[in-house]
């Protein structure tokens, strides 16, 4: 089993938040792996948990609530979730690092851009205060903001410019991987298009790999090789983005397409699927989808299917393609 | 930077004429008769109609506040009724006990304060936590002179360590600076604890993190400078009480500093007296929030470019 | 994720705010200290076993004893007794001067935020100058000037604490002003008092519930420090704060004088206090964790 190209290997990952209003299940035994240099969309509605496997990678998740029950993350062949904290410090923004959703509030209000930069490299790289200066500036650069704006603050940048800040950052070790958590939802359109085509292009020059997490399956298709489908804390159905685009197993992920406008469609309407997603504090005890499952039938509700390889590489959680139902 | 210094030392013009105005109003329209305070119940209706025009008191409340502003500028600020002696001159003997005691006392509860709250935040719903909330709850709800009585009792009387009265060594003001020092470095804790929650659930907390930052740096450095913005606010509104603190425990370990100078003064309705050590403490408040203004632009780099924004428009 | 947490389970808010606050039991700790702080208070004629003036010269500087529980005083009054109808007058002093202060404080709050322009600007700056003298400095000007006296002591503590209210206030309508329902009221001729009370005072009303428990707790605290300086309520008065400033003078040799007045005052400020810390969690859980 063992792939030596393997980057990131996440087996059965359980992530519970534990609040006085009761245990919230938000990742219930998730399986992801990475090979070096990939792209892999994890598409999802919000609250699916894809940004609490994310932050479960880093181990930066609020503890408490948060709580990893089960389940192990292997990266370049360790377990990430057993390293002492001082290792997990030299992997955190070096080998991986994350953007973070919200370019507003994710920058240090009080300190310099350029020194935020520059934390990264002078913690992770034995270098001087000038040598770190000099990396952050050709990051700086390299995300199309003037190196002269090293000694601004956030607030004087626009948010477009502040999410450029922000991939500079988490690029300036050149990292492994690079976890990217909705990196352009809080962005004007023309500005997204203009992030992700800078995004596409690092990556490329820096061969890293890439976990983009985000909603938006349009971004999925431009970006990534690979897609996973998440759904209310479990990947519903993953494999190549021509698997998901092209031959739709999930009756989920069907629901997602169907619920996107598409020009050239000869539907007049949009068909959203029906219902919300399950209360993560109250989770139904069969398959997480069937309550809102046009396809469910009996088995569905009893029993949690298990994850499945149709085609090589193509991977579906559901009765109904397995042929039990 | 500079240009907000000067901008902020220019609004305190007004202010000082303000709590001037407010001051000298307070105390005029005070009950009671001036000369007769002055000259006793002794004196002739034609010695007090006298010693009243001298004093100014025939005048016009515009004539008399006027009088006052231009002796203030002069820093003159009247000669006591029962003494006779001058006020400013008294104020400047005795203003290095109660700037002594207020000074000491709020660098030690800032010393004490904001570290026990960063603990209390850091160990949040453990004992730690639980203990230090607990006791600054307890300070702050001691009246300073009962705190100060308290430690005269065990300290002086109890265990004879330190001198209950005075200040002829440094070890007298241990006593009076720890008293006034309680309350304030409770309410530093309490805001400490409550900046610093807000703070650490930041996206830029997270981010900070997921740098690699270590634990420590993470609240020290990127924690800290944030949550100090409302900390400094508090400080600088508790700077009033530290000044009013060290009045009164002045007056429990007879340090000769303007405390005991102002409470003789309101026994003997000695006017001028009051009028010009609050005129006084008045100004040293109003400058320590200069300081907290100055501090808070330093910390804080949106504070400095709103003035520059300003200044641009404008 | 972690934005579901917080609205999992919705019941009805009162409800909700009463849950949150009976569990935390310091909270109500307070809260059962000040209910039987007023009982004693109203029932101070039966609990007293002597008058808060009745002196025993045959009787002074008695420490502790069945007799006297709490011991006697220089005059050979009851300690106790006196503690007992004190808390009638330390609570006299800090609920009026707190009632008064926000009322003054609302009242400028609400005008200078509803008109807003100059008028805001006028009573703002006010208020800064105001707010450049120190609480304990002002109030002491104020009952100098207006004489000692439990009277006196409160309308000092009410003129000097109100711009917190005003602020509060004030911060609370401005919020309200421009929303969409204030133009819905006025469209229908509502008048602007009307708006303010039915609209804008709800708005403040956590902040300002709190803000309320909190100054009586500090307003106790300013009263015994004005008996202290001698501006507050007068001997044979038993204030607290006016029966610890009588025990100075015998602190070296009946200390007993000085503890119990002390911790009736702390206790009291302490369940006001803690009960204002519990209600702010109760009411803004958000401010909490």
């Amino acid at each position: 089993m063992k792939d030596e190209k393997q980057l990131l290997n996440i087996k059965n990952l359980v992530v519970e938040y534990r609040t006085d209003g009761g245990v919230i299940h938000a990742v219930n035994g998730f399986d992801l792996s990475l090979k070096k240099g990939e792209a892999l969309g994890l598409v999802g509605e919000t609250g699916a948990g894809k940004t609490t496997v994310a932050k479960a990678i880093l181990r930066i998740l609020p503890d408490p609530p948060a709580k990893v029950c089960s389940g192990s993350i292997e990266f370049e062949g360790e377990d990430l979730l057993r390293l002492s904290e001082a290792n997990m410090h030299r992997i955190r923004g070096n080998k991986i690092s994350m953007i973070f959703q919200d370019p507003m509030t994710a920058l240090n209000p009080v300190e310099t851009i350029g020194e935020q930069i520059a934390e990264p490299v002078r913690i992770h790289n034995r270098v001087s205060r000038s040598e770190a200066r000099k990396r952050t500036i050709e990051m700086l650069e390299m995300v199309g903001i003037p190196g002269e704006r090293y000694s601004e603050y956030p607030h004087q940048f626009s948010g477009g410019m502040k999410q450029r800040v922000i991939i500079a950052m988490a690029l300036a070790c050149n990292p492994e991987l690079l976890l990217a958590d909705e990196p352009t939802t809080a962005l004007d359109v023309t500005i997204q298009a203009q992030v992700l085509e800078m995004m596409a292009n690092l990556k490329k020059d820096l061969d890293t790999s890439l976990i983009l997490i985000t909603h938006d399956l349009g971004i999925v298709a431009e970006m990534c090789e690979k897609v996973a489908v998440v759904y209310a804390g479990e990947i519903v159905e993953s494999g190549t983005a021509d698997d998901i685009f092209n031959h739709t197993a999930h009756p989920y992920t069907e629901g997602l397409f169907d619920s996107l406008p598409r020009i050239n469609s000869t539907a007049r309407r949009l068909r959203p699927i029906k219902g919300l997603m399950p209360d993560p504090s109250n989770l139904p005890e069969g398959c997480k989808f069937c309550p809102r499952c046009p396809y469910a039938e009996e088995i569905c509700q009893k029993k949690n299917p298990d994850f499945t390889e149709t085609t090589p590489g193509h991977f579906v959680k559901c009765h109904k393609r397995k042929g039990d139902a | 930077m500079f240009q907000y210094i000067i901008k902020r030392l220019l609004w305190l013009i007004p202010i000082m004429l303000g709590v001037s105005i407010l001051i000298f109003s307070i105390m005029y329209f005070t009950t009671g008769d001036p000369a007769r305070i002055m000259l006793g119940s002794m004196a002739t209706e034609e010695q007090l109609e006298q010693a009243r025009e001298e004093m100014g008191l025939n005048k016009s409340y515009i004539a008399q506040y006027a009088d006052f502003l231009t002796d203030l500028l002069r820093l003159d600020l009247g000669t006591s009724y029962v003494s006779k002696q001058d006020v400013f001159h008294e104020v400047v003997t005795r203003a290095p006990y109660t700037l002594r005691v207020a000074v000491l006392a709020l660098a030690i509860s800032i010393l004490i304060g904001i570290p026990l709250g960063i603990v209390a935040a850091t160990h949040q719903y453990t004992w730690r936590d639980n203990a230090s909330m607990l006791l600054s709850m307890l300070f702050v709800s001691m009246p300073n002179f009962w705190v100060a009585m308290l430690l005269v009792l065990l300290f002086s009387l109890s265990l004879g360590w330190l001198p209950a009265v005075g200040v002829s060594s440094w070890k007298c003001y241990i006593m009076p600076c720890i008293a006034v020092s309680l309350s304030g470095a409770a309410a530093f804790a309490r805001q400490t604890r409550s900046s610093m929650l807000e703070v650490i659930r930041q996206d830029y907390i997270t981010t900070a993190r997921a740098k690699g930052v270590k634990e420590n740096l993470v609240i020290w450095k990127h924690g800290m400078k944030n949550a100090l913005i409302p900390i400094i606010t508090v400080i600088g509104t508790r700077v009033g009480n530290m000044l009013g603190g060290a009045l009164i425990a002045e007056t429990v370990f007879s340090i000769p500093g303007m405390g005991v100078y102002m409470l003789t003064a309101i026994n003997n309705r000695d006017y001028p007296v009051i009028r010009g050590t609050a005129m006084i403490i008045c100004i040293w408040f109003s400058i320590c929030m200069l300081l907290v203004d100055i501090i808070y632009a330093g910390v804080d780099p949106r504070i400095r470019s709103q003035f520059a924004k300003k200044k641009k428009r404008g | 994720m972690e934005n579901q947490i917080s609205s999992i389970k919705k019941t009805s808010q009162f409800k909700e705010v009463t849950r949150r606050l009976f569990k935390n039991k310091l909270a109500i700790a307070g809260l059962v200290f000040i209910v039987l702080l007023i009982f004693i208070m109203i029932f101070a004629d039966f609990l007293a076993p002597y008058g808060y003036a009745e002196q025993d010269f045959t009787a002074t500087y008695q420490g502790p004893s069945a007799e006297h529980l709490l011991g006697t005083d220089h005059l050979g009054r009851d300690i106790l007794s006196r503690l007992i109808y004190g808390s009638r007058i330390s609570m006299e002093i800090a609920v009026l001067s707190v009632a008064l202060s926000a009322t003054i404080g609302i009242t400028i709050g609400a005008i200078a935020g509803f008109y807003g322009g100059k008028i805001d600007n006028l009573l703002m700056r006010f208020l800064d100058i105001y707010q450049s003298i120190p609480v304990l400095i002002l109030s002491i000007a104020i009952a100098t000037s207006l004489g000692p006296g439990v009277t006196n002591t409160i309308l000092a503590l009410a003129i000097s604490v109100c711009p917190s209210y005003a602020r509060l206030m004030r911060a609370s309508v401005m919020t309200v002003r421009d929303k969409e329902y204030i133009e819905a009221a006025r469209s229908i001729n509502a008048n602007d008092a009307r708006i303010i009370l039915r609209h804008a005072l709800p708005n403040a009303f956590s902040p300002m519930i709190v803000n309320i428990t909190m100054t009586i707790g500090s307003s106790m605290l300013t009263a015994a420090t004005l008996s202290f300086v001698g501006l507050g309520a007068q001997p044979p008065s038993p204030e607290w704060g006016a029966m610890l400033t009588a025990a100075k003078s015998y602190i070296r040799d009946y200390p007993y004088m000085i503890t119990s007045p002390g911790v009736c005052i702390m206790l009291s400020v302490l369940s006001f206090n803690v009960l204002g810390d519990g209600l702010r969690d109760a009411l803004d859980p958000r401010l909490k964790n």
